[in-house]
């Protein structure tokens, strides 16, 4: 009994742990995703985006900042990184869109719009480590095993989010015309849609998103420049995995790498798991090549 | 005569370096009901692929109900109401049927009567209604030509061109979408159709251009009969 009762415990702990992983996952790979669907490129400034988001939230809500409590804080940040989205998407992809190499193009270019970003916050907010409050105080006593309850909202939000971006995508005009845009350029220019206009929309919800995830892992972790660099490999991985841009593929790359993560630190230990995770993702794709959800 | 739908004139335009046309003189008044003919890889793609601003216009100038739209944004243009269902029925693959009739109608003049528009396409294929759930990658041939003619309808066309729709369909299948395009033409939407064969026209148009090595080699109005001499000897190589 008492063996039965560990290997439960052990089970429902690796359970919440890697519940947890996977909706932060979700939450970072989702607007990676969305935009390699749509701009076909990877959008190397995510992970500087996200650490933006937390400082601006910081700004906002901290009492040594403006004082003006973590809501104001969120929405300020949500809007700050929506607006980063735009002005990143002007600046470093839309002027290249036309190249044949744009791919490559974009690589260089948001790969130094994130130092840049992250230089940025450095000078802006210093060295000194900060942390964001939580979204909810406590911890919740779930089926025997102990959780915030900032990290219950992760895993409530992240699956709500994806829903409302699905419905986004799927029933309203501008979610159609990005969709037609990512499927069909010429046919999308030919129905009337402005392209370039959806790419700015695309980008700016994506930049939202990592806004998002930002804000959540700045509660968890400390917020330091570098804040999302790990998490952009991270949803990197995922995207690759979950099948190239496909946003059902990222949600399911989400939640196997998050379960992996928990179950290899658990029986396996923390020092093997990056490893195990590479290896989970080589196998992977060995047996198939575009990814879980990707099309040949 | 009436007024003047689209006048293209000296219009040149190709590929890398290389000109597919030389120069194409085109006008078309609002009584017209115009075909365009020529052989394979002639041009005419080519031509409407420049009108509709998807390819550059090197040099001359296209107008259209007036305005002049030389190398405006594909989507500008077709927001004034020139259409183009372009050829190879490339529709949103990963879509549905009702999804791609939707974006036909995306501009801000044919969503607002989106409903009433749809209603109408459906009428004339029926088989679209029966499918509108599926996805575009899974119709046949025949059923892609129907939407791409479908998408443009939605959008509300003052001028709307086909380019080839019955590309690689079945004879029976053809007669078919002839009698719809038939239907489109009576309904009053000004059509150009794009043909290899001139005999599918001839019912459809009473103004025939025809295109030869990127230019109009002939322009057949109402009244005179495909026979005519140049015509035939310059497609189908005999006088
Ligand atoms: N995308 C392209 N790139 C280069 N050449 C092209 C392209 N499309 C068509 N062409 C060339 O332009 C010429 C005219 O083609 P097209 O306009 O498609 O003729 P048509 O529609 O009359 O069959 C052909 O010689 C063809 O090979
Ligand atoms: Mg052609």
């Amino acid at each position: 009994m008492a063996l039965l009762d560990t290997l439960l415990l052990a089970l429902k702990t690796t359970f919440v742990s890697g519940l947890v992983l996977a909706s932060l996952y979700v939450l970072m790979a989702s607007g990676l995703a969305l935009v390699w669907n749509t701009l076909g490129i990877f959008n190397f400034t995510h992970g500087a985006i996200m650490a933006a988001a937390a400082y601006v939230a910081w700004q906002i809500s901290d009492p040594k900042g403006y004082g003006l409590g973590l809501a104001a804080g969120i929405v300020g940040a949500l809007i700050a990184s929506g607006v980063m989205g735009l002005v990143i998407n002007r600046l470093l992809i839309a002027p290249f869109l036309n190249q044949k190499n744009v791919v490559l193009i974009a690589v260089m270019t948001t790969l130094s719009g994130a130092f840049f970003i992250e230089n940025s916050a450095l000078l802006i907010w210093g060295p000194r480590i900060k942390q964001l409050e939580k979204v909810v105080d406590g911890n919740l006593r779930v089926a025997g095993t102990v959780i915030s309850g900032h990290e219950v909202v992760i895993i409530v939000i992240a699956p709500l989010l994806m829903l409302g971006l699905w419905a986004f995508l799927k029933f309203t005009w501008t979610g159609r015309a990005i969709r037609a845009v990512a499927q069909n350029r010429e046919f999308a220019e030919l129905s009337g849609i402005d392209v370039r206009r959806m790419y700015a929309v695309a980008f700016a919800t994506a930049a939202m998103l990592a806004g998002f995830a930002g804000i959540m892992l700045g509660a968890i972790r400390f917020i330091t420049p570098g804040l999302g660099a790990e998490p952009l490999l991270k949803a990197l991985i995922v995207v690759i995995l979950g099948g190239l841009g496909s946003i059902p593929g990222t949600i399911l790359g989400a939640y196997v790498v998050g379960f992996s993560e928990a179950l290899s630190t658990y029986y396996i230990g923390a020092y093997w798991t990056q490893a195990v995770l590479f290896l989970i993702f080589i196998a992977i794709l060995l047996i198939r090549p575009s990814g879980l959800l990707g099309k040949d | 005569m009436g007024d003047v739908t689209l006048d293209v004139s000296g219009l040149v335009s190709g590929y890398g370096r290389m000109p597919v046309l030389h120069g194409v003189d085109m006008t078309i008044t609002a009584s017209d009901k115009p075909g365009l003919i020529g052989p394979n890889g002639h041009g005419k793609t080519t031509f409407f692929r420049t009108i509709s601003g998807l390819n550059r216009a090197w040099e001359g100038t296209v107008r259209f109900m007036g305005e002049d739209i030389t190398n405006r944004p594909a989507a500008q243009i077709m927001r004034l109401g020139l259409v183009h269902a372009p050829q190879g029925n490339t529709l949103f693959r990963e879509m549905s049927v009702e999804e791609n009739l939707l974006l036909g109608g995306f501009a801000p003049r044919a969503r607002a009567v989106h409903k009433t528009t749809l209603e109408q396409v459906f009428e004339l294929f029926p088989r679209l209604a029966e499918r509108r759930r599926q996805s575009a990658r899974t119709l046949s041939g025949g059923e892609r030509q129907m939407v791409a003619i479908s998408c443009g309808l939605m959008a509300l066309p003052k001028l709307l061109v086909l380019d080839e729709p019955t590309l690689g369909l079945s004879p029976k299948l053809k007669m078919e979408l002839r009698d719809a395009i038939a239907k489109i033409v009576e309904s009053g939407v000004q059509t150009m159709i794009v043909e290899q064969d001139p005999e599918f026209l001839s019912t459809l148009t009473t103004r025939l251009f025809f295109m030869s090595e990127g230019r109009i080699e002939a322009d057949i109005g109402d009244g005179q009969s495909l026979e005519h001499s140049r015509i035939r000897e310059m497609y189908f190589g005999v006088a």
